[in-house]
C-alpha cells in the first residue's frame, strides 16, 4: 500500500510539472498573438472577434492566472476550437485518438505475439541456428527506418498484388470486420515488426540470464519438462525489460506514429499534432501534449504496480 | 498417496553402478576434462561422500551421474547404470521421469535455488503433480506432511510465502522437502551446507541423515569439507583433478589414509586441541588446469613426496585392503613418505 501511494504521489507531481510547462509554453512563443491571428485566416477577422479570441486564451493574464485557466479548461473539457475552421479541438483529438489507440493496440499485440515465442525458442537453444537466424532478422528490422518498411510493404501489397488498400480508411471493426482488417493490416505490420524485433532481443537476453539461474537447475532436477521450465519458471522473472519497453511504447505509439499514419494516410493523433504545429494550432498541440503526458504517466504507474506482481520482492521493497 | 512417503524402501543391493564415467567440456581454450574416468558403485541406502577442493570435478560428477548437464559442447563417456538401466543413452523425456522421482538433488545455495516468484507451496507440489499426477488438494496434504518431516514450523503459512521471506536454513529445509517429495531412492546433496551458518549446518546434515535412514534412501554428499562427511557418510571418495584418488569406508579413510592428497586435506582441518593462533595448514598451489593436466600423477606438482616416477607415470588405483583403494606411488607410510617426514622434522613412522 505504501508502494502504491508513493507511485501515486510521483504521478501527481509529473502531471503538475507537465501542465505547468505546457501552459507557460504558449506565452514563450515569440509573436504568439500574430501567429494565432495568421492561423485564423487572412484578415477576415474584426477587432471584436480578435480580442475575444485572445481573451479566451488568457494570453494577457499573469502566469499563475493563465495556468489556473488552462487547468480549468482542461478539467471541464472546454478545450475550445481550432483557430482555422473552428472545429472543436475535443472532436479532433478524439478522432485522432481512436485511430492511434487502435493502431497501438494492434501493433503491440502482434509484436508481443511474435516476440515472446521467438525469444523463448532462441533463448532455449542459445547460440543455435534458430537463435542466430532470428537475431540476424531482428537486427534487420531494428535498423530499418519505418518509412522504408512502409514503402516496401506498400509497394508489394498494394501496388503489385493489390491485396490491401494503399490509403487506409478508418472503418470501424463493427461496421465491417473484413474491411477493418484490410485497412489496418499494413500500418499495423509496419509498426509491429520493428517493435517485435526489439522486444524479442530484450526478452531473449533476460531469458538467457534467467535460464542460467540456480532455480532453473532445481526445476530441471525435479523433472519439470522443457515447456513448463520455459513458461512456468523462466518467463515471468524475465519480463521486466519487456514490460518496461512495451509500456514506454504505448505512449510513443499513440503520439508518435507520424510516419506510419502519414504513409497510410490515417489521421491519427501523431499526424494531427505535427500538422497542428506547422499550422500554429497552439491550443490543439497544448491539449495533445497534456493528454500524451497523461497516457505516459498512467502507463508508467500501471507498470510500477505490475512489477510488484511480476516479482513479489518488489512489493516487499527489497528491489527497485 | 500418503502411503508413498511413509513406504520405506527395503531393497538392498546395488543401486548405482558408474563405470569409467568421463565428462569433458569443449571450450574456446581447449577440452576441459572435468571428470576423467570415474568408476564406483552405490548400494541402496548407502551414504557416500565425495570430497575434494573446488574445481576438482565433484559437482560435475554428481550432475553427470544424473545426466543434468547440457548436451551441447559436452563430451560424455562411460556408463551409469541406475537399478540396471543405462542412463547415459536415455532420452531427455525419460530422464525427466527419473529426475525428482527416483533421483533428487539439493544444491549449495538455497538463496538462489528456489524460484523467487513462485509460492513455496506450488514449488513443493510440482514434483508430486508431475510425477504422481496428484491433484492440488492431494499434493497439498503431502506437502504439509513433508514440511513437518523436515522440521518447518507453521507449515500452512509457508505454502503461501515466497523464498525471500524465509531464512537460509529454512530454505534449505524446503529444498530437502522438495527433493523428498516423491520418495527418491538416491539424494544428491551438492555442498548442502556451504552457504549456511555454522549452527544451521549441523541441523541440516542431521536432517539429511535422519531422512536417509527413515526412507532407506541412498545419499551422495558432495563437499569440500572433510568434517562434513566424517559424521554423515558410510564411504568416502576423494577426488582430485577429475579422478578418484582414494576411496574407502569412512572410518578406514580417517584412520588409514594412503593418499598424500587426503592427508593434506585432513591436515588443513583446523584442530580444536591446537593452541589458538596456530597457523592453519594449507595445501600449496592450486588444483591443476584441467585443459592440460600435469603428466604422471596430477597431484605431483603440489605433493611433498613427489619423485621422478610421480611426474612420469600416472598411478593406477590399487587396493590397500578390501574396499580401500588409492592412487599413489608413495602412499602414507611408504619409505619415501617416512624419508620426507624425517627431513621435515616431523615424527617418523606410520600413523
Amino acid at each position: 500500500m505504501r508502494y502504491f501511494l508513493q507511485r501515486l504521489l510521483q504521478l501527481l507531481i509529473v502531471v503538475f510539472a507537465v501542465t505547468f510547462t505546457v501552459s507557460l509554453a504558449l506565452g514563450a512563443i515569440p509573436n504568439a498573438e500574430e501567429r494565432i491571428l495568421a492561423a485564423k485566416g487572412s484578415g477576415a477577422i474584426n477587432e471584436v472577434e480578435k480580442n475575444k479570441l485572445l481573451d479566451s486564451l488568457n494570453l494577457r493574464d499573469p502566469t499563475l492566472v493563465q495556468y489556473g485557466h488552462f487547468v480549468q479548461d482542461l478539467v471541464t473539457l472546454d478545450w475550445g476550437t481550432t483557430f482555422n475552421g473552428n472545429q472543436p479541438i475535443s472532436t479532433s483529438i478524439s478522432d485522432g485518438l481512436k485511430i492511434s489507440i487502435r493502431l497501438m493496440i494492434y501493433g503491440q499485440l502482434i509484436a508481443l505475439l511474435l516476440a515472446i515465442p521467438i525469444a523463448l525458442m532462441a533463448a532455449y537453444r542459445n547460440g543455435g541456428i534458430f537463435d542466430r537466424a532470428s537475431t540476424t532478422v531482428s537486427f534487420g528490422f531494428i535498423s530499418m527506418p519505418n518509412y522504408v518498411l512502409a514503402t516496401v510493404l506498400g509497394l508489394l501489397f498494394t501496388v503489385r498484388w493489390q491485396w490491401f488498400p494503399a490509403i487506409s480508411e478508418d472503418i470501424g471493426f463493427f461496421a465491417s470486420p473484413w474491411e477493418h482488417f484490410k485497412n489496418f493490416f499494413l500500418p499495423t505490420i509496419v509498426l509491429a515488426l520493428p517493435l517485435a524485433a526489439t522486444y524479442m532481443r530484450l526478452l531473449r537476453a533476460d531469458l538467457i540470464n534467467t535460464l542460467q539461474s540456480d532455480f532453473i537447475t532445481t526445476a530441471r532436477a525435479k523433472g519439470v519438462g522443457t515447456g513448463r521450465i520455459l513458461f512456468g519458471h523462466a518467463l515471468r522473472p524475465s519480463l521486466f525489460s519487456l514490460v518496461t519497453a512495451a509500456a514506454v511504447n504505448v505512449g510513443a505509439l499513440v503520439g508518435g506514429s507520424v510516419v506510419v499514419e502519414t504513409a497510410f494516410n490515417l489521421n491519427g493523433l501523431g499526424r494531427r499534432t505535427v500538422l497542428g504545429i506547422f499550422a500554429s494550432e497552439f491550443r490543439l498541440v497544448q491539449v495533445t501534449v497534456v493528454i500524451l503526458a497523461l497516457v505516459y504517466v498512467t502507463i508508467n504507474f500501471i507498470v510500477d504496480i505490475l512489477y510488484g506482481f511480476l516479482d513479489p520482492r518488489v512489493r516487499a521493497g527489497r528491489l527497485g | 498417496m500418503s502411503s508413498l512417503q511413509t513406504a520405506v524402501r527395503r531393497e538392498t543391493g546395488t543401486l548405482l553402478e558408474i563405470e569409467d564415467l568421463a565428462t569433458h567440456f569443449v571450450t574456446a581454450g581447449g577440452v576441459v576434462r572435468a571428470v576423467d574416468g570415474v568408476s564406483f558403485s552405490l548400494e541402496h541406502g548407502q551414504r557416500l561422500g565425495i570430497v575434494g577442493e573446488s574445481g576438482c570435478g565433484k559437482t560435475i560428477l554428481s550432475r553427470s551421474i544424473m545426466g543434468l548437464l547440457p548436451r551441447r559442447n559436452v563430451i560424455r563417456n562411460g556408463s551409469v547404470l541406475f537399478e540396471g538401466t543405462e542412463l547415459t543413452t536415455m532420452s531427455l523425456k525419460d530422464r525427466q521421469k527419473i529426475w525428482g522421482a527416483e533421483m533428487a538433488m539439493i544444491f549449495q545455495d538455497p538463496m538462489t535455488s528456489l524460484n523467487p516468484v513462485m509460492k513455496i507451496g506450488k514449488q513443493l507440489a510440482e514434483p508430486l503433480r508431475i510425477h504422481l499426477g496428484s491433484t492440488r488438494e492431494n499434493a497439498q496434504e503431502i506437502v504439509l506432511k513433508l514440511l513437518q518431516d523436515v522440521g518447518i514450523p507453521e507449515p500452512e503459512k509457508r505454502l503461501e510465502q515466497y523464498a525471500h521471506e524465509l531464512s537460509g536454513g529454512m530454505r534449505q529445509r524446503i529444498m530437502i522437502a522438495m527433493a523428498l517429495a516423491c520418495g527418491p531412492s538416491v539424494l544428491f546433496a551438492d555442498e548442502p551446507t556451504t552457504a549456511l551458518d555454522v549452527t544451521v549446518q549441523a541441523q541440516i546434515l542431521d536432517l539429511i541423515e535422519e531422512q536417509c535412514r527413515e526412507r532407506n534412501m541412498a545419499l551422495i554428499l558432495v563437499t569440500h569439507d572433510l568434517g562434513v562427511v566424517a559424521g554423515h557418510t558410510d564411504q568416502i571418495i576423494v577426488m582430485y583433478a577429475g579422478k578418484i584418488v582414494e576411496i574407502a569406508p569412512t572410518a578406514t579413510l580417517f584412520s588409514k589414509m594412503k593418499m598424500p592428497y587426503t592427508e593434506a586435506l585432513f591436515q588443513s582441518i583446523p584442530k580444536l586441541d591446537e593452541p589458538s593462533h596456530t597457523r592453519l595448514v594449507t595445501i600449496g598451489g592450486r588444483p591443476p588446469n584441467l585443459i592440460s593436466p600435469p603428466t604422471g600423477c596430477r597431484f605431483s606438482p603440489r605433493c611433498p613426496y613427489t619423485t621422478d616416477k610421480c611426474t612420469s607415470i600416472e598411478p593406477e588405483l590399487q587396493q590397500a585392503e578390501p574396499g580401500h583403494y588409492f592412487a599413489c606411488h608413495h602412499p602414507v607410510g611408504s619409505d619415501r613418505w617416512n624419508e620426507v617426514q624425517v627431513s621435515l622434522g616431523r615424527r617418523t613412522g606410520g600413523r
